[in-house]
């Protein structure tokens, strides 16, 4: 059952190879929505297979196609130990996680037939999207270290090929380069972090017993290594301490810091933005800022044993969402105010994650999905009727497009976690687990900590409810401001290819989060978890009440400032506008890297070319001059006199003569003569 | 006096030097071209003479054959050389070598 996951991965991969044939871009769109149809249709059997077999053992089911050998014969050691196995694995996160995917790249493939209509990129859209979820299906099944990293790469590739889908506009190079060099920081994280541990744990994972049915022990493999990182924390690997496993935990937050867009790598994100909206939704809701949360929840066994490194993660996390959050309050622009929304859930999964609330940060991510998707396609709707991405320049939507906006009210409501709604259930379990505080392994964060992160998660609870809402206000609410060009009549409902993706994805907004109630989250909780982790997290008051209760209050809050204008709180809100400046330029991070690199890369990089001008070009300069005098003194030879080169062929020959003769009557010692 | 192979090699070694001498003295490229016949002439003269008093007298007809040989080459070669000179001649109006110095660096 198992092996159709190679179906599940290769199908979208073999949908976008096959792109390029049919005669029209049109039916080029129509083979890769079928391509992920088909991944979407197997990964959901497979899920349920799966969830039939939770208590099986073994608990992961790894499907080796080929195991890579080292070339030739080498002696034991370092090189012999290198065999990665291509291969797949089903466990309870990849089988949970596949689907959604899937379903996501579906929904705004479908959504994309209509929004993308007559763009001149049509078919290499619809070729990028099937293979970077191809990419991303390849990520969340890979086996090991080895295969997770050409998969990571690949979404990167693909998202920047997607940022830079209109690479005509400046602006949208610009995003897709800044894009790709950020994320790449991070990737240089996760390539020390696979190469370093791969040097300390290749030999001891060789020398393990064999793994049943597989022809070698895999040294990148994430279950074997699962095994020797806690082995590691108890010293029983020769040569590996608690400060290896320090090292290796940071390298890999970084690259999952690079990749889901976490402080101080956020700035990409929102500059992605460029990119068309259905692969803003994609790269937001299923592939690309999932990888970092996903990267983490693989190697949790890893963090687990540097419980210090999981503090940071949480503090990275809670000052991430604050900082999302108060961004996405201040912004004008929509596509912007959903991505900083983004950066803040993105926060909130890491702080999950760093308190050991390691299910509920797969549940938020599993939520996330849905609305954050339903928010940019209903968000791409608006831009494409109102023809601006200013929110000022908006409003009236309500009453001009009413499928659209049921759509938006329904993600909106799940992004504040308005109750009953998934975002509601899986930001509480959140708040539960920062609450619990409790690894599964039993550590758990400092007292200091916990009540700083408390905070944390009640301003990003209040603010992630008011700001989604103040968007809804904005832009559904009251009249569209007045502009040149722009005819208010004639916004309308855009058609059923854009319609029927946010309707559904509505659906799911809503009744995804009852995976959260009582019964169904230790189920869940259950089904993600690693084999032989302690599964301590179900569902609990405390969060519903902490969490629940201040989303309420936002919402009130953002109807009462946007909705109703009440004086007030607009004169506050007027006092607050200097702030409001600074966060909406994303408190200058931007500035303060191109200030940073500027002074530290760019004006030191300036003094190089001065080597070059005045050593490499003087050294060259001067070979040339020489070389030039050379040749006007030789040049005389040539005089172009045929008698003199005659006579300089004749001279040659006699001397030539006088010299064999010589030779061969042995006058020169040691040639000839001497028979 | 008998001729011997000494009279023989001095005649060759002297129409081979007039024939340098003229070679290189002479600017007129049909001169030289006959200077060069000179020159084949003189080793000719020496290949038979080689032929005839050499090691190999016993059977004198490979030298001899060579000679026959080197005046062929040189009756082709002179169709050759003095079908160039015409060519150079309508090109540049005249047949004296040292106006040839087109290759000049």
């Amino acid at each position: 059952m198992y092996n159709l996951t190679w179906a599940i991965v290769l199908a979208p991969l073999g949908a976008a190879m096959m792109a390029y044939l049919p005669e029209t871009p049109r039916r080029a769109a129509y083979i890769t929505i079928l391509g992920t149809a088909a991944s979407l249709v197997l990964s959901i059997i497979v899920l349920v297979y799966r969830l039939g077999h939770i208590d099986n053992n073994p608990y992961q089911a790894l499907i080796t196609f080929w195991t890579i050998q080292p070339v030739g014969q080498v002696g034991p050691g370092f090189v012999a130990d290198f065999h990665p196995q291509v291969g797949i694995l089903v466990d309870g996160l990849s089988a949970a996680i596949m689907p959604v995917v899937a379903l996501v790249s579906l929904l705004v493939q479908v959504y994309s037939l209509g929004y993308m209509r007559g763009d001149a990129g049509y078919r290499r859209f619809f070729a990028t999207i099937s293979l970077f979820t191809f990419a991303m299906l390849g990520l969340v099944a890979s086996p090991n270290f080895f295969i997770f990293y050409f998969m990571w790469e690949g979404v990167g590739v693909c998202s920047y090929l997607l940022i830079g889908h209109w690479w005509q506009k400046p602006e949208a190079a610009a995003a897709a380069k800044k894009a790709f060099l950020v994320t790449r920081i991070g990737d240089l994280g996760l390539l020390l972090a696979i190469i370093f541990g791969f040097s300390k744990f290749a030999a001891h994972v060789a020398s393990l017993p064999g793994t049943p049915g597989q022809e070698v022990n895999d040294p990148f493999n994430f279950y074997l290594l699962a095994d020797e990182w806690h082995k590691a924390h108890a010293g029983l690997v020769p040569g590996v301490g608690t400060r290896t496993l320090v090292i290796l935990a940071v390298l890999v937050l970084i690259g999952a810091i690079g990749k889901s867009a976490q402080l101080p790598l956020s700035t990409w994100l929102p500059d992605a933005m460029e990119g068309p909206t259905p692969i803003s939704a994609l790269i937001h809701a299923a592939t690309m800022v999932a990888a970092g949360v996903y990267l983490l929840a693989r190697t949790y066994p890893l963090f687990l044993e540097a419980p210090h490194v999981l503090t940071a993660v949480a503090i990275i996390g809670a000052a991430t969402a604050v900082y999302g959050a108060v961004v996405a309050l201040a912004h004008t622009d929509i596509k912007r105010i959903i991505a900083y929304s983004t950066i803040s859930h993105l926060g909130l999964m890491f702080t999950a994650l760093g308190v050991g609330a390691y299910s509920a940060a797969v549940f938020h991510l599993f939520t996330h999905a849905w609305f954050k998707a339903l928010l940019f396609l209903a968000a791409g709707s608006v831009i494409k009727a109102y023809g601006t991405q200013d929110i000022r320049e908006m409003g009236g939507a309500w009453r001009r497009m009413r499928t659209t906006s049921w759509a938006m009210l329904f993600g909106v409501c799940s992004a504040a976690g308005v109750i009953f709604f998934a975002g509601f259930w899986s930001k509480d379990s959140i708040v539960n687990g920062i609450l619990r505080n409790e690894f599964p392994n039993g550590g758990h964060v400092s007292g200091a900590v916990k009540g700083l992160l408390i905070v944390a998660v009640s301003v990003v609870s209040l603010l992630g409810a008011m700001y989604p809402f103040r968007m809804f206000f904005k832009v559904f609410g009251g009249e569209p401001a007045r502009r040149r060009g722009f005819r208010p009549e004639r916004v309308r409902d855009s058609g059923p290819s854009m319609l029927i993706p946010s309707v559904i994805l509505a659906a799911l907004s809503l009744i995804a989060g009852f995976v959260g109630i009582e019964g169904a989250r230790y189920t869940f909780a259950k089904f993600v978890h690693a084999a032989g982790q302690n599964v301590n997290e179900g569902f609990a008051f405390g969060g519903v009440l902490l969490g629940g209760s201040l989303a309420l209050l936002g919402v009130g809050i953002a109807y009462l400032v946007y909705g109703r204008h009440v004086p007030v709180l607009e004169a506050v809100r007027e006092r607050m506008a200097a702030l409001g400046r600074v966060a909406a330029e994303g408190f200058y991070l931007d500035a303060a890297y191109a200030w940073a690199v500027d002074r530290l890369v760019v004006r030191p990089a300036a003094l190089f070319p001065r080597i070059d001008t005045e050593v490499t070009d003087a050294v060259a300069d001067g070979a040339v001059q020489s070389a030039g005098a050379a040749a006007l003194t030789v040049r005389r030879l040539q005089s172009g006199r045929l008698q003199l080169y005659t006579l300089r062929a004749v001279v040659g020959v006699g001397l030539l003569a006088v010299g064999v003769t010589l030779a061969a009557t042995g006058h020169f010692p040691g040639v000839g003569g001497s028979r | 006096m008998t001729i011997g192979i000494t009279h023989l090699l001095v005649v060759s070694a002297a129409l081979f030097t007039i024939g340098i001498f003229g070679l290189l003295s002479r600017r007129n490229s049909i001169a030289m071209l006959m200077s060069v016949e000179l020159m084949f002439n003189g080793v000719n003269i020496a290949l038979v003479a080689f032929a005839r008093f050499g090691y190999n007298a016993v059977h004198p007809l490979t030298g001899m054959a060579f000679a026959l040989f080197v005046i062929t080459v040189a009756a082709a070669e002179v169709a050759v050389a003095v079908a160039l000179l015409l060519l150079a001649y309508r090109r540049h109006d005249t047949v004296q070598a040292d106006e040839f110095n087109e290759l000049k660096g």
